[in-house]
């Protein structure tokens, strides 16, 4: 009886099993990163909205506090984004006719509201509160990135559950004196300590002493953010 | 990793004499199928996938759903965010807003506070600070009852969508007005006003009230009929009769301020706790009068009745009679007393004469303490008694109450006597249903409006308003009007068919059972573009304009609901401010009104009661009606649909009815004693000894009996000629000779839920099916109503040969100790408890197991915490694994966390399932529907188990029965069997030691279900959650993730109010540091001074099931908090030795404990039990 199978098929088992275990990690490696990449979780992509709102322009050309407009931020678990009642306080006075507003004049005028295209989202089981993160000293930037530097606003974090348990897991390696939440630019090296002016703290060390001083806990069981 | 159970023989406990308490009649006569059952932790059929849905079917479709999810699921779905133009005034989105508001349930108003987000009312709180509910304990919030917290659903019913009509094709409400004043103004010109007629139900409103009396003015000879089928004029009658003028009794069993306490409670055929206007002040008093923590002035319960009601299951002492027998037994009572009317009854039997004997000495006088010893001198109890009559008791019996009220002095204390509340009470017969329905016959109606109310459905048999509606709709000449919140049995028989506005839809006013006027106000737009009844009333009758616009009786031009309110309450305002006192403090109308809206409730508006004075002359000649013989069947409000109002209201048919368990049906229910006499059924006979007994379930053995399944038998009632086909619930506890049936089912165009039949057809029970969608729900119960016998009427019944099957829950989640069924509620009698809290433990609770506890084991921190889990008690050894490997083993709760702990006092827990209901509202739990619920996968994170105690033998005993109510929820174990067998942990402890159930980590494995030992556990196993309608997503509430299909679920605590109130808690704590200047700690008694303490106040987490509980009887804090009520409930010497924990052998350590129930029989009723 003749051979069943040629002599290259023992080769090509090998190279089939040698395959099969790479491939198999290949896959589950694409599908990991597949998960972590910004096509899927949508950081570092912008989204052209209905008007060209400039953050880099409102925050740092013009020196607005964050919460002039996100009112809400320090109040409750969800920020607002302002309604046009907001932008007109300033834009019945100034740049009245400039055709980039229409919109927002338009919005005013006819009691209808903005649809901005949504960048942050956040899974549906999972709740965060604005509010308890900057009561205990976590800036806008560090979740939101330099705003100030954005012409338009584009997600900076990857939202995963592992990028929120980085900073759970370790505050102090984010936390910020309470009065510097919103200032964008904010580094621990600008800190100074009145009883020690000379010293230069880095971020490690001062987020160790705020911890301690507001005792922030490293919150990381379930039902912290899933109910 | 497992522990040894240490084993405390509980069922060992009981004593010899006491009777046996049991859930479901399987566990009492231990069937081996039972026995089978209970080692399972579901029903034989709940893991099979017998969905209607073919194998080959369900694969496609969930192929083409995996399709669809991976060409979905890739990227983060789009959105849009669509800020307000302007913020309103006090909204930030995210935030919850409260409303005060009014629920109008039978023409009274039940006061709630809702929650709404961003303009979208999601659940209902009480109003806690509402007077008419008063009598509150500090720090306690009244409550509602399960019709309140449901009618956030009924509000987004997609049923109620329906568009204004006139004979099926659309049009506007201008043409709507336009078209009925037309055929108005018709017939006023042609002098027909007295053709001219409305239908209202049972109106307290007093801008209603204003807008209809203006109506029948405007429109000479015309006349507003009543229809409510559940109210009664028996008791004014008989006001009438005993003080010459129609006056409504109010009780009042409880007033601190005032000193009112009723010492002795008489219920007479009413379920005062549970039913009627006023029934949450009611049960709330009570539930003081019953506080553990005050044994020595303890309240005892009378009930005399032919139904087990939630009353009569709160009764120390219960007289079970047929309800025609109830007019003599008062009689006898009244002549004990020497109260006015009141005549030697012939007949009585031994047990009934003993017990008015008694009854009507300890109304006289208290002869015995609280521990059961004679007291030297008995002491009066003048007006510190009460006895209440029902309303399906004819006015006789109301008569002889109000006399032997004013015998025992209690007139003026513990019952107050008012004028009637609702327009045209009593109702003349003129202005009843039954005379339009004649009129309609002859001829002499030709305009009909009819609103409030489905008269076509709830009409008596014998008033066949029905057909006539039908008839006159199809006269050219005549019009007919019907204005309701569905397209409903008497809609679809009218030519005008307008949708109605739901109440948190709508600007109203109400009376509370106490006669303070409620104002109603709207929570959102109307969803299906309704109108109020106001509003329609106001359109028929405004004018243009009015040039005389500021005098009273000028005519009204307003048409909106907010504008007619106004309106009223403006006028009222004007004329009552000097003359009332308290509208002083309001500088003019808009303060006065908007503190009216805000409160919920209007100041000034008490109803001060009238002086009544006893006409004893009038009642000598007072003659009874007759005791019937054979079967007398009882008509009864419904426990969960009410009058039939709510049949399309998925929460009110899945809650298990409070005493029967039986969940989308009615049946009927006889007494054991009468299911063998009188029916003859031919029920399947269990041999004990030499007798035979009866089982309820038919065909037990082969489809798990009642659990969840009860195949019982069909019977046909027949009550004055009116044939009605019932399936038939023997149930322990319903008098002899009594049939009772509830109202309220066989709706036919109630819509999908609730039963929808197109075309011609009768509803029966062999027709009914599984809880499909549009199945009729039920059978009717009005077809066997009469006008002249609308409660009780002779009936015969004869046992068909058919067979229906029930969804009845109470033998699911059934708790189980060394493979038997356990009672696990524990009851008392005051004078037991009086000679120390041992009862409570058992026997097994002895010194021997004390052990030295090791450090960081679980039960070492609980002494910190200072409460009373067993160990402090050295009852039981803790744990038998080494320190650092017990579960938990780094968090110490006692030491800086917040112990969060739930006390369920079953003295108070009336059973009523407004827990169940409101949990269902707050944590977002689907409705499964019957044929689910029959395989035990109904989805209630809270069940309120209820026990029966009586033996085997005493079953047709009525009066024997004794019936308890244990609520269920998760015992957020501190050592959790759960956790141990979840292979994902998605099922582990959180920092403050909740027991956290983690939906995105289960993968449906169920391990931990089997593992509970409490059966708190819930799994999807479908699709239950509607993802599709649009109505339907907006009653979830948004801080609750809503789970999917093979998800487990169980009760959190409300985690999601629990998280809120800390982060409350910490921004305060942060803010106050930083002014302050100090540093924060989280410590329960801080070691350290200078530092502000993070601090959850007491109060700040109110589970929504304690917000719900009318009674007070579901206590949640912090334990580590010597200021909680829990902490003190845990520490109070009264109190600490009633608490108890479910199975505490198993070495769980539950949060949730229970304070062991109280009974306070009477010596001479009820010997002392020989116990221990």
């Amino acid at each position: 009886m003749a051979q069943l199978f040629p002599k290259i098929a023992n080769t090509l088992f090998r190279v089939a099993i040698v395959g099969a275990v790479l491939g198999g990690g290949a896959v589950t490696g694409a599908v990991m990163l597949y998960a972590r990449s910004p096509y899927f979780t949508g950081s570092m992509n912008g989204k052209t909205q209905p008007i060209q709102f400039s953050h880099a322009h409102h925050v740092n050309g013009l020196g607005i506090d964050c919460r002039y407009c996100h009112t809400s931020a320090e109040q409750v678990a969800h920020s607002n984004v302002p309604p046009t009642k907001t932008c007109m306080n300033c834009h019945s006075q100034i740049w009245v006719g400039s055709e980039m507003l229409s919109l927002v004049r338009d919005s005013y005028k006819n009691e209808e509201s903005i649809e901005w295209k949504r960048l942050h989202r956040l899974a549906d089981f999972a709740y965060f509160d604005h509010s308890i993160h900057l009561a205990k000293g976590i800036g806008c930037a560090s979740c939101h990135g330099r705003i100030d530097q954005m012409q338009a606003v584009y997600q900076k974090g990857t939202l995963l559950m592992e990028w929120c348990l980085d900073c759970h897991r370790a505050p102090e390696n984010h936390l910020r004196p309470r009065d510097q939440i919103t200032n964008m630019a904010w580094s621990a090296d600008q800190y100074k300590d009145p009883a020690d002016p000379e010293k230069v703290w880095t971020q490690y060390e001062l987020g160790t002493k705020l911890k301690e001083q507001l005792n922030v806990r490293s919150l990381i069981t379930c039902s912290t953010c899933h109910r | 990793m497992s522990i040894k159970p240490v084993v405390t023989d509980a069922h060992q406990n009981e004593p010899k004499a006491a009777p046996k308490m049991w859930r479901s009649l399987e566990e009492l006569l231990e069937k081996p199928d039972f026995q089978s059952m209970l080692n399972r932790e579901f029903p034989s059929q709940a893991g099979e996938f017998t969905d209607p849905l073919s194998r080959r079917t369900f694969l496609s479709l969930m192929g083409a759903s995996l399709a669809l999810a991976g060409a979905t699921g890739c990227r983060q779905p789009a959105g849009l965010i669509v800020p307000n133009i302007r913020e309103a005034e006090g909204t930030q989105p995210g935030r919850p807003q409260y409303f005060a508001t009014s629920m109008a349930l039978g023409g009274y108003a039940t006061p709630v506070l809702v929650k709404s987000y961003e303009g979208r009312p999601i659940k209902i709180e009480p109003n806690p600070q509402h007077p008419s509910l008063a009598g509150a304990p500090e720090g306690v919030s009244a409550g509602t009852d399960v019709f309140a917290q449901a009618s956030v659903l009924g509000m987004y019913d997609p049923d109620r969508e329906y568009p204004l009509n006139f004979e099926g094709n659309t049009t506007s409400w201008e043409d709507c007005q336009r078209g009925l004043k037309k055929s108005l103004t018709v017939l006023d010109k042609g002098n027909q006003g007295s053709a001219i007629r409305l239908v209202t139900g049972l109106v307290t409103s007093p801008t209603e009230r204003d807008l209809i009396e203006r109506f029948l003015k405007k429109y000479p000879g015309s006349r507003c009929h009543q229809h409510e089928p559940l109210a009664s004029d028996n008791g004014l009658e008989g006001n009438t009769l005993a003080f010459g003028q129609a006056l409504e009794a109010h009780p009042v069993l409880h007033d601190a301020a005032k000193k009112v306490r009723a010492d002795v409670i008489v219920a007479i055929d009413t379920d005062l706790l549970n039913q009627g206007p006023g029934h949450l002040a009611l049960v709330r008093q009570f539930g003081d009068l019953r506080d553990a923590a005050s044994p020595e002035s303890m309240t005892r319960l009378y009930a005399i009745e032919p139904t087990l009601s939630v009353t009569g299951t709160k009764a120390d002492h219960r007289l079970a009679a047929r309800p025609s027998a109830i007019p003599a037994l008062v009689s006898h009572l009244a002549h004990l007393l020497g109260a006015a009317g009141g005549k030697p009854a012939a007949g009585l039997d031994a047990a009934e004469e003993k017990f008015l004997q008694v009854l009507a000495s300890d109304l006289k006088e208290k002869s015995h303490d609280h521990t059961g010893k004679k007291l030297a001198k008995a002491e009066s109890r003048a007006g510190h008694t009460v006895v209440v009559a029902g309303p399906r008791q004819p006015k006789e019996v109301h008569a002889l109450v109000a006399s032997i009220n004013a015998k025992l002095g209690n007139a003026g204390k513990t019952v107050h006597y008012r004028a009637p509340l609702a327009g045209g009470r009593p109702l003349a017969s003129d202005n009843s249903l039954a005379q339009l329905t004649e009129d309609m016959q002859a001829g002499r109606v030709k305009f009909l409006l009819v609103f409030d109310g489905n008269p076509a459905y709830s009409a008596p048999a014998d008033v066949a308003f029905g057909q006539e509606l039908l008839k006159l709709s199809g006269k050219k000449e005549c019009t007919t009007a019907y204005m309701g919140l569905y397209q409903d049995e008497t809609a679809i028989k009218s030519q005008w068919r307008i949708p109605q506005t739901h109440y948190l839809e709508q600007w109203g006013d109400l009376l509370a059972h106490d006669g303070r006027a409620c104002l109603v106000q709207p929570l959102i737009a109307p969803l299906f573009s309704g109108h109020s009844a106001a509003e329609l009333l106001a359109g028929l009758i405004a004018v243009e304009s009015d040039p005389s616009k500021e005098t009273k009786d000028a005519p009204i031009v307003e048409r909106q609901g907010y504008d007619l309110v106004r309106r009223y309450w403006k006028s009222w305002f004007d004329q009552k401010r000097g003359a009332t006192p308290e509208l002083g403090k309001f500088k003019d109308f808009e303060s006065f009104f908007r503190s009216a809206v805000h409160d919920g409730w209007v100041a000034g508006t008490s109803v001060a009661p009238a002086d009544a004075k006893l006409n004893e002359g009038g009642l000598a000649g007072l003659a009874l009606p007759a005791k019937l013989a054979g079967l007398e069947v009882v008509f009864a409000q419904d426990d969960t649909v009410y009058d039939g109002r709510f049949a399309n209201n998925g929460w009110l048919l899945e809650t298990p009815k409070p005493i029967t368990k039986i969940t989308w049906d009615n049946a009927a229910y006889v007494g054991y004693g009468t299911a063998l006499k009188e029916l003859k059924l031919d029920l399947k006979r269990e041999k004990r000894g030499d007798k035979e007994y009866i089982a309820p379930a038919k065909s037990f053995g082969i489809t798990g009996g009642e659990h969840g399944r009860a195949y019982v038998d069909v019977i046909e009632l027949e009550v004055g000629g009116q044939k009605q086909m019932l399936p038939v619930w023997a149930q322990p506890g319903v008098a002899d000779g009594v049939v009772v049936v509830q109202l309220g089912y066989g709706r036919t165009r109630a819509g999908r839920v609730g039963g929808m039949l197109v075309g011609e057809g009768k509803a029966s029970p062999d027709k009914v099916g599984n809880g499909k969608s549009g199945d009729v729900v039920g059978v009717s119960c009005y077809t066997l109503r009469s006008k002249a016998r609308l409660w009780s009427a002779p009936a015969t019944a004869k046992v068909t040969g058919k067979s229906h099957l029930l969804a009845c829950v109470q033998g699911h989640h059934s708790m189980e100790q060394d493979g038997r069924p356990v009672p696990l509620v524990r009851i008392g009698t005051l004078a037991e408890n009086a000679k120390g809290p041992g009862w409570v433990e058992g026997e097994h609770g002895g010194e021997a197991h004390a052990s030295e506890v090791p450090h960081g084991a679980p039960g070492h921190v609980h002494k910190e915490g200072d409460d009373s889990h067993g160990e402090e008690k050295g009852r039981l050894p803790l744990t038998l694994l080494p320190a650092e490997h017990a579960p938990m083993a780094g968090y110490e709760y006692g030491k800086h966390v917040n112990r969060w702990g739930m006390v369920i006092d079953l003295n108070r827990c009336t059973g009523c399932s407004a827990c169940v209901v409101a949990c269902q509202s707050e944590n977002n739990s689907p409705v499964v529907g019957k044929h689910e619920v029959s395989r035990g996968r109904e989805m209630h994170w809270i069940r309120v188990d209820r026990y029966f105690q009586v033996n085997f033998e005493d079953l047709d005993k009525a009066s024997e029965v004794r019936t308890y109510h244990q609520p269920v929820p998760c015992m957020q174990c501190e050592n959790a069997p759960c956790e141990q067998v979840c292979p994902v942990a998605a099922t582990v402890h959180s920092y403050d030691g909740l027991n956290d159930m983690v939906y995105n980590r289960c993968v449906g494995t169920r391990y931990c279900s089997n593992n509970c030992p409490y059966k708190v556990r819930r799994f999807n196993f479908l699709q239950y959650t509607d993802y599709t309608t649009p109505s339907m997503k907006l009653v979830n509430n948004p801080e609750v993730s809503v789970r999917t299909r093979g998800v487990m679920e169980k009760c959190t605590y409300c985690v999601q109010r629990i998280r809120h109130a800390e982060i409350t808690a910490e921004k305060r704590a942060i803010s106050q540091a930083e002014t302050e200047k100090k540093g924060i700690t989280r410590e329960a008694q801080p070691k350290e001074a200078g530092k502000v303490q993070v601090r959850i106040n007491d109060g700040e987490v109110v589970t929504a099931c304690q917000g719900a509980c009318p009674a007070g009887a579901i206590v949640f804090g912090d334990m580590n908090d010597p200021k909680s009520r829990i902490h003190k409930i845990k520490n109070n010497p009264a109190t600490k030795g009633l608490n108890y924990s479910l199975l505490e052998g198993l070495n769980t350590f539950p949060r949730t404990t229970y304070l062991a129930g109280l009974r306070n029989p009477h010596p001479d009723l009820e010997a002392p039990a020989n116990k221990g």
